[in-house]
């Protein structure tokens, strides 16, 4: 089945950043962490892609590549078609980011009012005299009162923190914004709200969201798509219907199967996977999954799996799949 | 129903979570009344310290003469005023000059690491030497004068400013919120100076105020070596120089610029002290949660 | 028979104008071999609780009121040295980042040896070397004649917990384990690893475990009967299914609606939420603590009266006023959460 599609709003092709460990002070041990290896993602305009994986598995690396916090070694971020080298003030304007830990990520001696003014005096996004108007309608657009604006960040509460982090991300219109864990640090009484927030915000700005989570519960609720990370690689990708109804690679089923499901009637016994994930030190050949999987065979050590489209737009990166 | 503001009792950041502490207060103490009289001395009708009186050498303590008189018949009050003025503009232009040069090398090598490199081996080599020891150096390449004892005490004291600025630099580097500062498209310039430097503004000030004591400290050096202020001008270390063939006959002309110099550094340290204090980190979350 | 039985708690700390109280009237009981779960948000006392009952309240704060006893023992009485001599022997606590309670600088062998010399001054060294292997293979440590020699930095976060697991029961007599958010530092396949790990061994010792989180799956999946606290109260504790089936208290009743559940609420359609923040120490309202978050409140009682916790139907301990008018629960009844 084809389908017609858009072309995407941003495009990763291929991309690679690998990281140097350092041995000892003098001697720079040639052991490389692959952070990311070959991701390739398309993010359609007014739609959310997920990103899942844990830690160490390269979605954030994947996020500050987007944000050009860091260059890659090699593949490249497309926007619009354009490719993408450095970030130029049109790209700031069109891509913007929420942080996981909104109390890090607020300038701690800035207050509120110029922290929001930031981005629109850089951008020039209104003229000096509508500056004040503008920061109110962005308060108001997160649910939160004008007596904010002359706070410090450390005088909110974590949830009033993130709803100010968004609204600076909103605030010169972007199209796109990537939020890395935007709620796990949350309380969850507060998830919901800030889930809601980002909903709606996306519904009336026709945003598309790069929406980074290990949490596989809340990533069922928002997001279109679907792409699990394991070791710097996609080993899944699918619209998250089909990707909820029947996840195809181990890895994924090991991760649904180890969610703590908040009913004490459905206790899982058996829900473990075993080991841990390595750390990324380059290994030569083989599925990097193979060493935790329990369908793991000989062919899984010597060759690399690459991602197969099925169906359904599912793509699975295993070799004990049935290709279709 | 009774809701309380709790959080902006608690947890602020830095500067604005001054309170005056005792070292702070003690410091001031000791050195406002200095600096007063100091900068209004030609107000204070205090006596020429330059006029020679051959009528009136060595006169202990006296109604007329508060603090005695020197050998050459100076006033000795008047001497150790306009020589509190003296230290006063050594440590405050060289502290001027070493803020400047300190933060803009200091923030330019933590940003860049290129420059990193070069400006390191730089503080570096300087800090090989005895602080003291290159100053006397310093003075003898460039000769005695007010100027160049400012010039000597800068480029003494700027390493350590640098390292301070640099590290404060490098610790918010990598910030979560310099990040975010950075994907909104603030330039390097203003991520800086509005975004990171404002963080380390408070260890440069306590060094700054270490660094001014350490100022005087070197003034009197040099002076006493005959390398600063070139005499007759009245500086604190010409004083004590001249006075040391008159300890046993004049115990005034030395104990007198020798205790100003002790109030000053002490002073100084102690405003030091107390500014470090309170911008201590493992202070600031006294009776948090 | 209780093994740790709290009653009247109050944990007050210095404020700017009165003293800030954290645990509020707070009456518990554990009993021996179960797990009992504790749930909240961060800031509600579940943490100042569990330093109350090793008696480690950081300064300033101090136990203002009550007592805690441990079988016959009033902990907040006992001296010093008998209670130090508890820790780590009876009484043992694991932390969120064992990053923290590890040192840096020796071998996680030389750690758990270190706890074990306090506890067994007799042994012999070749001995001991034996019992920390034998304590890490319990623990479910791969390898552990090689990993003794290897420092806190070298092991991945889950190997450091199950270190830290450890060295909690290394005195061999624990009764009770305390593990303030034991899982939230790591990921999801090692969360289940270790959580299994802490049911196998509460068995195994016949201990009783308190579990605290602010995970709610956690709970489900792990514990026995579970306490529900709130801005430094006690709101609920009932038995872990009975808790998820019929909640009474309408912050919990919130907790479980605002819950993204696969499948149960339409995809991208807003959610269920509490609305507010918690209040913080000192800005609670006077009568329930819950007052300007609840969907079931009234101006009256609700607002002037604060509910104590009271024992509805069987093991339910319940502190609303309208614990038993409120409709039976139904998950997505998203209605009665935004007032």
């Amino acid at each position: 089945m084809t389908q017609v599609r858009e072309s995407p709003i941003l495009e990763l092709r291929n991309l690679v950043k690998h990281f140097a460990m350092r041995r000892s002070l003098l001697r720079r041990s040639r052991d490389k962490v692959r952070a990311v290896d070959g991701v390739s993602l398309q993010i359609q305009s007014g739609r959310t892609t997920a990103l899942v994986g844990e830690s160490g598995c390269g979605k954030s690396t994947i996020a500050r590549l987007i944000l050009q916090l860091l260059q890659p070694d090699s593949g490249e971020v497309r926007m619009s078609g354009e490719v993408v080298v450095g970030a130029s003030k049109e790209f700031r304007r069109s891509v913007q980011m929420v942080f996981q830990d909104p109390f890090s990520s607020l300038t701690p001696h800035l207050t509120i009012r110029s922290i929001l003014k930031e981005p629109l005096t850089v951008h020039k996004v209104c003229l000096a005299e509508e500056i004040q108007d503008h920061i109110l309608d962005l308060v108001s657009a997160v649910g939160l009162s004008a007596d904010m604006l002359n706070r410090y960040p450390h005088q909110l509460s974590g949830g009033q923190r993130q709803r100010i982090g968004i609204a600076r991300a909103i605030a010169v219109n972007p199209k796109l914004i990537v939020c890395d864990e935007p709620v796990s640090a949350l309380d969850v009484s507060i998830r919901s709200q800030i889930i809601n927030l980002l909903l709606d915000i996306q519904k009336s700005r026709n945003l598309a969201y790069l929406f980074i989570s290990h949490d596989l519960d809340m990533v069922a609720h928002v997001s279109d798509t679907v792409a699990v990370m394991y070791l710097g690689k996609i080993v899944e990708q699918a619209p998250t219907e089909t990707f909820f109804a029947g996840p195809r690679h181990p890895y994924s089923k090991a991760l649904l199967a180890s969610a703590l499901i908040p009913d004490p009637k459905r206790r899982s016994e058996n829900r473990e996977l075993v080991g841990e994930m390595d750390s990324g030190v380059e290994r030569e050949t083989g599925c990097s999954f193979r060493t935790r999987c329990p369908l793991a065979i000989d062919l899984c050590a010597t060759h690399e799996p690459v991602l197969h489209y099925s169906a359904d737009e599912h793509l699975t990166a295993c070799h004990r799949i049935e290709p279709v | 129903m009774s809701k309380k503001v709790f959080h902006t009792t608690l947890k602020r950041p830095g500067i604005r979570r001054w309170r005056l502490n005792g070292m702070l207060i003690a410091g001031l103490c000791l050195l406002l009344p200095l600096a007063v009289i100091a900068v209004f001395a030609s107000w204070l009708s205090f006596l020429d310290p330059l006029s020679i009186d051959a009528s009136s050498q060595l006169l202990p303590p006296s109604w007329n003469h508060p603090f005695g008189t020197d050998n050459f018949g100076r006033d000795v009050l008047a001497r150790t005023v306009y020589g509190a003025q003296v230290s006063l503009r050594v440590g405050l232009g060289s502290m001027l000059l070493t803020a400047f040069f300190g933060v803009f090398f200091g923030v330019i090598s933590g940003w860049y690491r290129w420059a990193d490199a070069i400006i390191g081996r730089f503080t570096d080599s300087l800090m090989i030497f005895p602080g003291f020891v290159l100053a006397i150096m310093i003075m003898a390449a460039i000769g005695p004068s007010e100027f160049n004892v400012i010039i000597s005490v800068t480029v003494l004291y700027v390493p350590q400013v640098i390292r301070t600025v640099r590290a404060s630099i490098v610790e918010f580097r990598s910030a979560e919120f310099v990040d975010a500062a950075r994907t909104i498209g603030v330039g390097d310039f203003r991520l800086l100076f509005v975004h990171i430097f404002p963080k380390a503004a408070g260890p440069v000030m306590v060094q700054l105020s270490f660094g001014f004591a350490w100022a005087v400290l070197v003034e009197a050096g040099l002076s006493f070596l005959g390398l600063g202020t070139p005499p007759p001008a009245p500086s604190w270390g010409n004083m004590i120089a001249e006075a040391r063939d008159f300890i046993r006959s004049a115990w005034w002309m030395i104990t007198i610029p020798g205790g100003m110099i002790t109030l000053a550094v002490l002073g100084l340290n102690l405003i030091g002290d107390g500014l470090r204090d309170m911008l201590d980190p493992r202070l600031k979350d006294r009776g948090v949660l | 028979m209780n093994l740790v039985d709290i009653r009247n708690l109050e944990v007050q700390f210095p404020g700017a104008t009165e003293p800030l109280t954290v645990i509020d009237d707070l009456s518990l009981n554990i009993l021996p071999g179960e797990i009992l779960g504790l749930v909240g948000e961060s800031g509600c006392g579940k943490s100042m609780l569990a330093r109350s009952i090793m008696g480690l309240v950081p300064s300033p704060g101090n136990v203002s009121k009550g007592q805690i006893f441990f079988g016959d023992l009033d902990l907040l009485t006992l001296d010093e040295p008998s209670r130090r001599s508890l820790r780590g022997n009876q009484i043992s606590i694991i932390l969120q980042e064992p990053m923290t309670t590890l040192n840096p600088v020796y071998t996680i062998g030389n750690q758990i040896e270190e706890v074990l010399k306090e506890h067994r001054p007799d042994m012999k060294r070749s001995e001991r070397r034996q019992l920390v292997i034998q304590l890490m293979k319990q623990t479910g440590i791969p390898s552990p004649e090689a990993r003794i020699h290897q420092y806190p930095h070298e092991l991945s976060g889950g190997i450091r917990q199950r270190v830290a697991i450890a060295m909690a029961l290394v005195g061999g007599k624990v009764q009770l384990l305390i593990a303030d958010e034991p899982t939230t530092a790591l990921d999801v396949t090692i969360q289940a690893q270790i959580l299994k790990l802490f049911v196998e061994l509460q068995k195994e010792h016949q201990m009783s475990l308190l579990l605290i989180t602010h995970d709610l799956g956690v709970i489900a999946q792990t514990a026995h009967r579970v306490a529900v606290m709130y801005a430094g109260r006690l709101v609920e504790v009932a038995h872990v299914e009975e808790l998820f089936d019929n909640p009474r208290h309408p912050y919990t009743r919130g907790l479980l609606h605002s819950l993204p559940r696969p499948g149960s609420h339409s995809r991208k359609q807003p959610m269920p939420s509490i609305p507010g923040t918690v209040p913080s120490p000192g800005a609670i309202p006077q009568g329930c603590a819950f007052y300007d978050r609840c969907g079931f409140r009234d101006d009256k009682q609700c607002l002037n009266e604060r509910p104590n916790l009271e024992e509805g139907a069987t093991e339910h301990w319940v502190s609303c006023h309208f614990a038993a008018e409120i409709p039976p629960f139904k998950v997505n009844s998203s209605d009665e959460v935004t007032p």
